[in-house]
Parts: C-alpha cells; sequence; structure tokens
C-alpha cells in the first residue's frame, strides 16, 4: 500500500527516493491535521465541517495515487452531504484505520 | 518579456501547495504560494503573475468567490481551479465558470507533466495572444497618426488664398487615404486644383498618396513661371508613378482655374468630372463631349497631351465642386446607395448663395440625415469659387489658440466701426466674439488636436443689422439640460433660451438671437445676429 503511493510519487513528480520520502511523510502530516479536525467536526456534529474535511483528505489522496483513502473520504463527503451522521462515523473510523495502516 | 512564468498558488492544504512547488520549479517557474484568500489578494495586487492556480473548496473566502473578486478587475490573467470534485461529473463547476474565457478546471489528481504542460501551453497562448494584441494596438495607434499627418497635405477645411475661397471636407473610411487634393496659387487669381483617387486603400495607398503630395510640389517647382497646362501635370504624375507606384494608377482631374479670365482648363484621367454651380446661372456641365484620358499609371507608355484639355468658361459666381467617388458610395442601412449624385441634388438647395465655409458640410449632412451614413470609402470634396466683391462681408480665420482671438475680435471690431460709425456697438461686439471664441469655440477644442485646424469667421452687414458667423471643428456645444435638443437640431435657438458656457450672459445682453447648427457631425456654425 505503503509502496504503490510512493511508487506513484516517484511516477507522477519525477522525485528522487529520498524526496518522496519527504513528500509521503508530508502526505501523512496533512492527513493526520485533517483526521484532527474530522474528529473534532464528529465530535461537535459539525456536518459541514465533516464535509470539507473528507473533500480535503480526498483531495490530498488522489493526488499521491492513494486512492483507497480517496474512496472513503469520498463515500464519508457524501454522507455528511446526505445528513447521515452514522454513516459519517464509520466512515471516519474506516479511514482512521488507513491512516493507521499508512503509518 | 521573460520566459520565467510566475505562479500565484493558493490552496488551504499545506501539502497540496508542496505538491505545486514540486512540480512547478525554479528556472522555468516562480512560485509563491498563499494559503487563504485573503492573504493570496495581498500578493495578487503586489505585482504581476502570468498564471494562477486556485483551490476551489477552501475555508472562508472560497475559491469560486475568490475568482469573481479577481475577475471584477482583471479579465485577462489566466486562472486555473484546482478541484478534488470528482463527483463533478454533471459539469456543475465546469459551467460557472465556462463563461470565463482565461479560466481552466484541472482535477487534483494530476501529474507534474500534466501540470507543467497546461500551465505552459496555456501561459504560451496569453503571451502570444497579448503580443498580437499589442502589435494590432500600435499598428491602429500608428495608422490614426498617419491620418492625423495625412490631415496635413489636404487644403486647410476652410481658407481663403488671394481672391478665391476653398472648402474642403475629408472623411477616411479607415483613418488613412489614398485620396488627394491639392490647390495651389500657381500666379497671382490662378490656381491649379489636382484632385485624384489612388487605387486601392489601407496604408500602402495611403503612403502613395504622401509620396505623390511631394510629387506635386516638385510640379509647382518645375513650373514656377505657372506656365504649364494641365497635361503638363499629368505627365508628371505619369512618370512619378511608373517609377515608383508599380500596378497602381490613378484616377485624376488636373484643372488650372483662372478666375482673372473666368475660365477653367482641365483634363481628366479616368476621374469623376468636377461640377460648377452658379447662384446665377445654376449648373454648368464643364465636359459636355465626355473628354477624358486613361488614369495615370495605367498605361506607364501613355502620353497627356493638349488635345484632351478642356476649356470651360464660368460666370464670375462660379463654384468648383471636386470630388471622389465617397459621396456616392455612401449606404443606407440595407446596402442601398442614393439614388442619384448627392452632390448634384443638393448643390442647388446649399450653394443658392455662393460658397460659404460649411455649404459641402451642408450638403454631407443632409445625405446623411436621409440615412445614408455607412461609409463605404473615403469622401473628400472640395469647393473653390472667387471670393465675392463688396464690402458687406469680411472673412476672417484663425488658428484655435487664445493668441489669435484678440485679434480677430479687434479686426471685427474695426469693420463695424467703419460701418456704422458707432463706438458702442463696434465695442460690445467685440466682447461678445471674443467672449464666443475664447468660452465656447476653444472650451470646445479642450483635449482635441488642433492641428491644422482653422475657425472661420463672417461678418455680414444688412442694412437692419449684422450677422457673425463662426464656424469651428470643436465639439458640440453642451446646451443647458432645459433646451430642447430637437428645437437646437431644428435649429431656431432663440436666445432668452440658451444659457449654456461662460461668457453667455454678456453675448446675450449684446446679440439679438443665436443660430446654432452642427452639419454631418463634425462642424458646428453659429450665427450671432445683432438688429439695429
Amino acid at each position: 500500500m505503503k509502496k504503490d503511493i510512493i511508487q506513484h510519487m516517484v511516477d507522477a513528480f519525477g522525485l528522487e527516493e529520498a524526496d518522496v520520502m519527504d513528500l509521503f511523510n508530508d502526505y501523512l502530516g496533512a492527513f493526520e491535521k485533517n483526521m484532527q479536525t474530522l474528529d473534532e467536526a464528529l465530535g461537535a456534529k459539525n456536518l459541514m465541517e465533516i464535509k470539507r474535511a473528507a473533500h480535503t483528505i480526498k483531495g490530498c489522496a488522489l493526488n499521491c495515487g492513494d486512492n483507497e483513502t480517496g474512496a472513503v473520504a469520498l463515500s464519508l463527503e457524501e454522507s455528511a452531504k446526505e445528513e447521515n451522521y452514522a454513516d459519517c462515523s464509520e466512515k471516519a473510523k474506516l479511514l482512521k484505520a488507513r491512516f493507521e495502516a499508512l503509518k | 518579456m521573460s520566459n520565467v512564468i510566475k505562479v500565484l498558488a493558493i490552496d488551504d492544504e499545506d501539502y497540496m501547495l508542496k505538491i505545486l512547488n514540486v512540480c512547478l520549479k525554479k528556472p522555468d517557474f516562480e512560485i509563491e504560494t498563499s494559503s487563504d484568500a485573503m492573504s493570496a489578494m495581498t500578493l495578487y495586487k503586489g505585482k504581476h503573475y502570468d498564471i494562477i492556480l486556485l483551490d476551489v473548496v477552501m475555508p472562508g473566502i472560497t475559491g469560486l468567490e475568490l475568482l469573481s473578486l479577481i475577475r471584477s478587475t482583471d479579465q485577462d490573467t489566466p486562472v486555473i481551479m484546482l478541484t478534488a470534485k470528482v463527483e463533478d461529473n454533471n459539469g456543475a463547476l465546469l459551467k460557472r465558470i465556462s463563461g470565463d474565457k482565461n479560466t481552466y478546471y484541472q482535477s487534483k489528481n494530476f501529474t507534474k507533466d500534466e501540470l507543467v504542460g497546461l500551465v505552459t501551453r496555456i501561459v504560451r497562448e496569453v503571451r502570444s495572444s497579448k503580443v498580437k494584441a499589442d502589435y494590432f494596438k500600435e499598428m491602429e495607434q500608428n495608422v490614426a497618426l498617419a491620418g492625423e499627418v495625412q490631415q496635413f497635405m489636404f487644403p486647410k477645411w476652410s481658407s481663403i488664398q488671394n481672391n478665391a475661397q476653398l472648402s474642403f471636407f475629408f472623411l477616411p473610411y479607415m483613418n488613412i487615404t489614398g485620396d488627394i487634393f491639392n490647390v495651389s496659387e500657381i500666379s497671382d487669381g490662378v490656381f491649379l486644383s489636382i484632385a485624384g483617387d489612388i487605387s486601392g486603400h489601407g496604408i500602402q495607398a495611403a503612403l502613395y498618396m504622401a509620396a505623390l503630395n511631394v510629387s506635386l510640389e516638385q510640379v509647382l517647382r518645375k513650373f514656377k513661371d505657372g506656365n504649364f497646362a494641365p497635361h503638363d501635370v499629368l505627365n508628371h504624375l505619369q512618370g512619378f508613378m511608373r517609377d515608383i507606384a508599380g500596378e497602381r494608377y490613378m484616377t485624376c482631374i488636373a484643372s488650372i482655374i483662372d478666375f482673372n479670365r473666368n475660365k477653367v482648363f482641365f483634363q481628366s484621367a479616368g476621374h469623376p468630372d468636377f461640377l460648377i454651380f452658379s447662384p446665377s446661372q445654376g449648373r454648368i456641365n464643364p465636359n459636355p463631349d465626355n473628354i477624358g484620358t486613361l488614369p495615370v499609371g495605367m498605361d506607364p507608355d501613355a502620353k497627356y497631351s493638349a488635345e484632351e484639355t478642356v476649356e470651360v468658361n464660368i460666370p464670375d459666381d462660379a463654384i468648383m465642386f471636386f470630388m471622389t467617388d465617397g459621396l456616392a458610395d455612401l449606404q443606407d442601412s440595407i446596402g442601398n446607395t442614393y439614388k442619384i449624385d448627392p452632390l448634384e441634388e443638393f448643390v442647388g438647395t446649399f450653394a443658392k448663395s455662393g460658397l460659404l465655409p460649411s455649404t459641402i458640410y451642408k450638403i454631407v449632412d443632409a445625405v446623411f440625415r436621409l440615412g445614408y451614413n455607412d461609409i463605404k470609402d473615403d469622401i473628400s470634396i472640395s469647393a473653390i469659387s472667387k471670393l465675392p466683391a463688396g464690402t458687406d462681408s469680411f472673412f476672417f480665420y484663425l488658428r484655435p489658440v487664445q493668441l489669435e482671438v484678440d485679434g480677430v475680435a479687434q479686426q471685427i471690431a474695426q469693420r463695424i466701426l467703419e460701418k456704422t460709425s458707432n463706438d458702442e456697438l463696434s465695442a460690445k461686439i467685440e466682447v461678445a466674439a471674443s467672449e464666443f471664441m475664447n468660452n465656447i469655440i476653444l472650451h470646445g477644442y479642450a483635449g482635441r488636436s488642433i492641428a491644422n485646424q482653422t475657425i472661420a469667421v463672417n461678418l455680414k452687414f444688412s442694412k437692419d443689422g449684422m450677422d457673425l458667423t463662426f464656424w469651428d471643428k470643436a465639439k458640440e456645444w453642451d446646451m443647458q439640460s432645459s433646451i430642447n435638443k430637437d428645437e437646437v437640431v431644428s435649429d431656431i435657438l432663440n436666445i432668452k433660451k440658451s444659457g449654456s458656457g461662460r461668457g453667455m450672459a454678456i453675448i446675450k445682453s449684446v446679440v439679438t438671437s443665436i443660430l446654432r447648427k452642427r452639419y454631418a457631425d463634425v462642424l458646428n456654425e453659429t450665427t450671432l445676429s445683432v438688429k439695429y
């Protein structure tokens, strides 16, 4: 999984491996920051903020070839749009698991 | 222009900004980044960027709102909207930006090559368009300047030379012209008139026009004793056309107008005949036998001879009108031209009292007012007549500068004093004339080129008073809003209704009425009437 993302970064951005690791760590940093935002939004049941955090996670994920994360984030964004809070919580757990796996 | 592409990137996610930095590196790119709309606006206002990359979804001011802010003052800088909206399959975002030709859409799952390719292509296109636009703008400015310079090669729109009065109307189809008009006094009371039309349009015809004008000066130097005939002029021009103009030719009518003997000698090289109108005798056909020759330059080996010169006797009050074919080519809104030659149609109406500075302008104005105002060719008309003898009418000419106003006002006052022996009236009209020229006419020239411009003034006495008429090419006089525009157009502007312009109070206290008209949207005619 991690290997695929790194390979995508090499292919997509023409980077050396050392630079790719920096970029990958930046991606993880962005993922973590947005997960915190998502957690806070879930706690506050702020669907607008949930949607925005999911959207941002999706954008970063798609950019670095992390399509699985992108798909979950998209699904979460749609649940937030449908104001289905229970679904949002479930999908946020999937995202968190995804983040832990990447770490 | 530097080849480096300057980029402003705005995204609330630092990771995305890092990706953009990774993709758009020196030396080909200089990228500055911002994570919110407000700081982005500060950067944007501070310097020029070749392109802006803008995230659609941002907290606070969104990307689309920021785009609207930018577009409120800048429609040209290209903007690429970056979006993770994978669900935008229905094209909602595209619809919102599709009316803006300089805004593009890019999904965030781009590769470096894709982004670099897109940014480079867009900036190249914009730069190329700007180079072309700048080039055409400069060309247009140069052509406009050339048009202004050409004005110096034409006769003044109104003038008096010795015992002749001249009038000239010129309206170019596209700023510049290939028409030639030249009137020169070659000996006392004898004038050489050249009217010509070089084949083709645009810059080439205009350049030949300029060169031919120089050549005409050579004619005058070559025949400085005034002992030459129309065919000598045509042969000189023929040599010139053969040498430099290649396959171009020029229709031309060369005339020698002798006001001492009341005769015109002319030769037409494929040009429309001129028109003679006499207020006392009506229209006179100058060329009943339709004698004419080939246009100048059409047959490089042709020689013009005295045999084709036509001699015509003219009455003392004859007015000679020379023209190119632009007036007859005027079209109405559905493409029809006027049914007969407009000059022939209206000359009897507008020249029945003799040639005035406004006569040609009235004729053109009449055609315009009939709806034939779509110009398809340069319009050039000149008129020349002998200055009427007598002591009831006096012309004055001045450049539209304050320095010359006082001198003309004093000359007007002197004429009035000589005619009426009325000191007070003379002084009052001097003040009124001075006020009118300074505060109405000269103000109308503000911001306009006065190169080759002239103001014509006529003082005409009648048994119960006098008319002081001014002709100027300044802007249309701004009347008070209380003045009904139709009344002004249809003319009678009673003094009690007028009141615009500084100095009007003084003028109103002196004159009995003011008549104000504007012809062909270029010439103002104002008559201040005083009744004893």
